[in-house]
């Protein structure tokens, strides 16, 4: 494949891979394998590959973000066996937050089941709870000195 | 009797993972 066609497909698998982050890097690939493998058997099947119908394949497949999100919602039982068992159960996940919280949040941050975002929360409520109320019960009480 | 505010933030300590946890239980992906 030419190397600007290499960069285009490369760019759009990208995009693809990055709105699939949840997953497992195992179940990623796989994805990316099969999605790379399907356009190339269709950008081969006109007569001369070039760019503009590379791109036109591109187009044709679907907008990554939407792409992604006909993956994710397949339920885990779909996917390749190797992408499903290499991650914690979330039963394990939420009963290791309560009792012993750093285990259960390494945890969480190993699986699949929590977008990013939702795991950086889960970690920061902790810190941000208590710390909050500390910076609010010292402001209280430098208000309270300042008017007597 | 006010709580001293010792006790106040230990509680907080305490049950803010119970709190992580119900975040999470709430986020999670369906199929999970």
């Amino acid at each position: 494949m030419e190397r600007k066609a290499e960069n285009i497909l490369n760019r759009y698998l990208k995009h693809i891979e990055i709105e699939l982050e949840s997953l497992t890097p195992f179940a990623r690939k796989e994805i990316i394998a099969e999605i790379r493998s399907h356009l190339v058997e269709e950008w081969q099947s006109f007569e001369e590959q070039n760019e503009e119908n590379l791109l036109q394949v591109i187009n044709n497949f679907g907008d990554p973000r939407e792409i992604a999100a006909d993956y994710l919602a397949r339920s885990p039982e779909e996917m390749e066996p190797q992408a499903r068992a290499s991650y914690p159960p979330t039963w394990l996940v939420l009963v290791l937050t309560i009792i012993f919280w750093p285990a259960g949040i390494i945890l969480a941050w190993l699986s699949p089941a929590w977008r990013t975002r939702d795991k950086a929360i889960a970690t920061l409520i902790p810190v941000l709870i208590p710390g909050l109320a500390i910076v609010f019960i010292l402001a209280i009480r430098v208000i309270i000195g300042a008017v007597s | 009797m006010a709580i001293p505010i010792n006790t106040i933030i230990l509680l907080l300590f305490l049950v803010s993972p119970l709190a992580s946890a119900i975040y999470l239980a709430t986020t999670r992906k369906p199929g999970y």
